[in-house]
């Protein structure tokens, strides 16, 4: 429950988005149902929003969803899931789901696997909820800079992103990283700089340390 | 972008994440097994989020930016290292990028 509110306010800021860039509340809360991916969802309204092509917006969404497959990798071992648990397993693989489950290492398989469902199913709700709040309400939120919606986002994934920084090779991982796709970012659209750090993970996880 | 453009761009952008889901999974767990691709699976998230803390902190429309919302992360970080709660870092930080931008 403990990410619910964060989550809730997360998912405010991308209902009030969607509609901010042109789509409809429907179109809003269809990603948020469908899509269910937060970076992937606020990377596609941010191309619709600056006038971008279906295929950009396409590309931008999948590039930044397609971490999602490797968090299904990771958890595929772990859950041991088949049939409809699967797939509702594999449509709630996110970051949070993800990050929490695997938060206190891996021996205990039920605190794992409760992790997992819990923070996956409360944040499904409570990501839909506030997604058609936010929407309905975008009307009344002019500018989301200005509530300070826009810096909470960042601090999220940095949140999310801390507890994982166990050694300092990890941390000099992390800015590396970092450093990639802001070098990145001017060269090529968006999206692309944040998937091609994958590469730094290759690397850096080729040879045993 | 028209009414069903916008439909086409996100149901196929959601078919397309829920399918690489459903190949995660579906991958034998063989593959897992070896300690090369465990240990690049492990980095993985980690690069990934350090690469959304940048991007989404630092740029704007292809550009590399120093605003509110740098403020904002610098916030969350300190409240971070004070062990501070998620929620608290997230007030921190939208707080301070709140403040910095109504006021500069």
């Amino acid at each position: 429950m403990g990410v619910a509110i964060p989550v809730g306010m997360y998912g405010a800021a991308f209902g009030a988005a969607g509609v901010a860039a042109g789509l409809t509340i429907w179109q809003t809360s269809a990603l948020s149902l469908l899509l269910f991916s937060g970076a992937s969802q606020f990377a596609i309204v941010g191309v619709i929003g600056a006038g971008g092509t279906v295929l950009a917006a396409i590309l931008a969404g999948v590039l930044l969803g397609l971490r999602n497959g490797f968090y299904a990798l990771r958890m595929a071992p772990l859950l041991q899931t088949s049939g409809v648990k699967r797939i509702v397993a594999a449509h709630i693989t996110i970051d949070e789901s993800t990050l929490v489950a695997l938060a206190g290492g891996q021996n205990d398989l039920e605190r794992v696997r409760k992790g997992f469902w819990f923070t996956g199913l409360g944040v499904f709700f409570f990501w839909n909820l506030f997604t058609l709040i936010g929407a309905l309400g975008a009307s009344l939120l002019d500018d989301p800079s200005k509530w300070g919606l826009d810096s909470a986002v960042p601090a999220a994934f940095l949140a999310l992103l801390w507890p994982q920084l166990t050694t300092a090779r990890l941390r000099v991982i992390a800015i590396i990283a970092m450093v990639l796709a802001l070098a990145l970012s001017p060269f090529l659209s968006p999206g692309l700089p944040i998937i091609s750090v994958v590469i730094i993970a290759f690397i850096a996880g080729w040879r045993s340390k | 972008m028209t009414n069903s453009g916008i439909w086409l761009a996100i149901l196929i952008s959601s078919a397309l994440i829920f399918i690489a889901r459903i190949i995660g999974y579906s991958l034998p767990n063989s593959i897992l097994a070896k300690d090369r691709l465990q240990r690049i699976t492990t980095l993985i998230p980690i690069v990934l989020l350090a690469a959304l803390v940048g991007a989404q902190s630092m740029v704007k429309d292809g550009e590399v930016v120093i605003d509110h919302r740098l403020a904002g992360l610098v916030a969350g970080a300190i409240a971070l290292r004070l062990r501070g709660s998620f929620l608290v870092v997230l007030v921190v930080a939208g707080l301070t990028g709140a403040l910095v931008y109504n006021l500069i």
